[in-house]
C-alpha cells in the first residue's frame, strides 16, 4: 500500500508542508523584533545575545553590550521597554 | 573622297555623337545627385552645412530666410528632435501650445498631454489609508512588537493633531511635522530592504497624509 513511498518520506513531506506556511507568516525573528523594539524605543541594543519569554508579550532580552531589558505589552496595550 | 575616307568620316560622327549622348547622361546624373543633397538637408544636415555650405541654394528651403542660420542649430533645428523631454515639453507647453489649440500641431498636443498627465501623477498619488493601514500591519518586513511599537507612536500623534484642531495643545504645526517626518522616515527604514512596494508607496503618499492629518474636516474622518 502507499505505492511504494517509504513512511518516512511521508512524514518529511508532511512536516515540510506544515512548517512552510508558519515560515512565511512572519519573516522577521523574534531576536530581531526586540532588537528594534529596544531601538524605536530610544535604547541602545547594538545585539541580541540572550531572550528569556516570561509569558505572551513578555520578555527579558540581554544585548551583547551588556545592557538589559524587560520588553512587554502593559495592560493599555502599549509596549513598554524598561531597562534592567 | 575614298572610301576610306568616307569611314572615317562616319565613324567619326558616331563617335561625336556617342561622346555627346555620354555627357548629357553623366551631367543629368550629376544633376540629380546634387539635388538630392540639397533637398536632405533640412532634416538632419543643415546644422552641418551653414559654416562651409553655399548660402544661396542649400539652406533656404530649411529655414526660408537664410540671415539666422547660425542661431538655427542651437535653437531650433537639432533640440526639439534630439530632446524629447518633459523639460522641452514644457518648453513647447510655453511657446508652441497656441498653433496646437487650433488643431494644426499634433506632436506639441501629445507632448503638453503627456507632461500633464506624468506631473498629475507626481501631484495626487492615490491616497488609501485604510489599505495602507492594512498592507502595513499585514506586512512580514516588522515583528509583532514593532508594530505594536509604531501603533503606539501614530496613536500618540494623532492625538497631538487631535488636540491641535481643538486649540488644545500648545505644540505649533512646525513641531508636529517634524515628529511625523521622524516617525515616517523610522517606518521607511524598517520595511525599506523587505517590503520596498509598501515603503514606496507610504513614501508617495506622504505629503497626501500630512494633507489630511492637517485639515481638521479631513482628520475628523480618520
Amino acid at each position: 500500500m502507499g505505492l511504494g513511498i517509504p513512511r518516512n518520506v511521508l512524514g518529511a513531506a508532511a512536516a515540510m508542508s506544515l512548517a512552510v506556511p508558519a515560515m512565511g507568516g512572519n519573516s522577521v525573528s523574534m531576536g530581531d523584533d526586540l532588537k528594534a523594539t529596544v531601538v524605536l524605543h530610544g535604547f541602545a541594543c547594538d545585539q541580541i545575545a540572550s531572550k528569556k519569554r516570561n509569558g505572551d508579550s513578555d520578555y527579558l532580552v540581554a544585548c551583547k553590550d551588556g545592557n538589559r531589558y524587560h520588553v512587554f505589552v502593559d495592560p493599555r496595550g502599549r509596549v513598554m521597554v524598561e531597562k534592567q | 573622297m575614298s572610301v576610306s575616307a568616307r569611314t572615317f568620316a562616319a565613324s567619326r560622327r558616331q563617335c561625336c555623337i556617342a561622346a555627346g549622348v555620354m555627357i548629357m547622361s553623366i551631367a543629368g546624373c550629376s544633376g540629380r545627385s546634387g539635388i538630392r543633397p540639397t533637398a536632405a538637408p533640412p532634416v538632419a544636415v543643415v546644422p552641418a552645412t551653414p559654416p562651409a555650405g553655399a548660402p544661396s541654394a542649400a539652406t533656404p528651403p530649411a529655414t526660408g530666410t537664410g540671415v539666422p542660420r547660425p542661431a538655427e542649430p542651437a535653437s531650433i533645428a537639432n533640440p526639439p528632435l534630439a530632446r524629447d523631454t518633459t523639460s522641452t515639453a514644457a518648453q513647447r507647453s510655453t511657446t508652441v501650445v497656441k498653433p496646437a489649440k487650433s488643431g494644426t500641431g499634433k506632436p506639441p498636443i501629445a507632448a503638453s498631454s503627456a507632461g500633464n498627465s506624468a506631473t498629475a501623477q507626481l501631484e495626487t498619488p492615490p491616497l488609501n489609508l485604510a489599505a495602507l493601514t492594512l498592507r502595513l500591519r499585514n506586512t512580514r518586513a516588522l515583528g509583532v512588537f514593532t508594530k505594536l511599537s509604531l501603533k503606539n507612536e501614530v496613536d500618540d500623534l494623532l492625538d497631538e493633531f487631535r488636540a491641535y484642531h481643538h486649540h488644545e495643545s500648545t505644540t505649533p504645526l512646525p513641531e508636529l511635522r517634524r515628529r511625523y517626518d521622524a516617525l515616517l522616515l523610522d517606518v521607511l527604514s524598517r520595511i525599506r530592504s523587505d517590503d520596498p512596494p509598501l515603503a514606496a508607496d507610504i513614501a508617495s503618499s506622504r505629503e497626501a497624509i500630512w494633507a489630511v492629518l492637517c485639515d481638521p474636516q479631513k482628520f475628523a474622518t480618520i
